[in-house]
């Protein structure tokens, strides 16, 4: 038994499949963080590509710790609705490119908010944020596109 | 209930739609980009109104209300396209029938909202002084949203009838 294999016999996945409402609660959890951190993200990125300029950007080091407390929600409810059919999702490509996605635009949102710790000052005075910062914003809002994307492809894929 | 979804079963909109039904999908996606937008945006203002992110200004805040309307243009577009494609299996499915009363209460807050608060929210942000009603309003409406998501998602889950 491979570690997928043995991961859908958790108590989890058991809880999942036995309870009538638990798949659908996750889904709402799964829905409602995904609204938070990446209706967020985007809003970040869009800003640091310049519009809603009225908003200082330093106002987005609060948003972002909101935006993390999404991504917690989606982690959690994520990983319970992995377990459950852990192969399957496994050999699903809309999933793995989903996860890739999910991996290098947290990355990149990580790197994005400890960039505005150090320059959010800086750039608000001068009203000039980087040309670099606007293309990965750019490429942020891409990669979560890809992810929304994927994420809905799942379940017409699954075996 | 029946001569509604056969009304909408013999629209050209839904013969055109059971011939393409991949629209469906990417009408689900767009549904998708529609809830981030709405509820993202909609989650950051309502907050500020109840008291948090008090370092952001009220004002700016509502620079981000076209983000809320451009997420419900798109999510009333594609939700009322799949009423078109399948309407027996939605009109008559409880959960997509409390969404809809649920829809309906969070746009009578959000006329409420226009009304009484809007208009004063220059003078109550000089000093911050939003009265109580306005917090209960702009809890209200995240409440009535997420209820809104949440039986959305329940659709497929639920007895129909």
């Amino acid at each position: 038994m491979n570690i997928f294999e043995s991961l859908e016999t958790t108590f989890i996945a058991n809880w999942l499949i036995d309870s009538l409402y638990g798949y659908p609660v996750m889904l709402v959890l799964h829905g409602i963080g995904m609204s938070i951190v990446i209706g967020i993200l985007f809003m970040f990125n869009l800003r640091l590509m310049g519009l809603f300029n009225n908003i200082e950007l330093g106002a987005f080091k609060s948003l972002l710790k909101l935006a993390w407390a999404g991504f917690l929600i989606n982690f959690i409810s994520g990983c319970i609705l992995f377990v459950q059919k852990a192969t399957s999702f496994v050999q699903n490509w809309a999933f793995l490119v989903k996860i890739a996605g999910v991996v290098i635009a947290t990355v990149m949102a990580i790197i994005a908010h400890k960039t505005l710790y150090q320059q959010a000052d800086k750039w608000n005075s001068e009203n000039a944020i980087a040309l670099s910062a606007k293309i990965l914003a750019f490429v942020s809002i891409g990669l979560w596109s890809v992810v929304i994307i994927t994420g809905r492809l799942v379940g017409y894929l699954e075996q | 209930m029946d001569i509604i979804i056969a009304w909408f079963e013999s629209s050209p909109t839904h013969t055109w739609m059971v011939d393409h039904n991949w629209i469906t999908v990417v009408l689900e996606i767009i549904h998708f980009f529609g809830l981030c937008l709405l509820l993202g945006a909609l989650l950051i203002i309502d907050l500020r109104m109840i008291g948090w992110f008090k370092s952001i200004s009220v004002k700016a805040i509502h620079s981000l209300l076209p983000v809320v309307f451009i997420g419900f243009g798109l999510n009333l577009m594609s939700g009322v396209l799949f009423v078109f494609y399948d309407p027996a299996r939605y009109l008559i499915n409880i959960s997509f029938q409390i969404k809809m009363v649920l829809v309906f209460l969070a746009a009578l807050n959000a006329l409420f909202y226009y009304w009484k608060i809007h208009p004063n929210i220059d003078r109550w942000s000089q000093d911050d002084s939003f009265p109580a009603f306005a917090k209960v309003v702009a809890a209200a409406s995240l409440l009535l949203w997420y209820g809104v998501l949440a039986c959305g998602r329940f659709i497929p889950y639920v007895g129909t009838g």
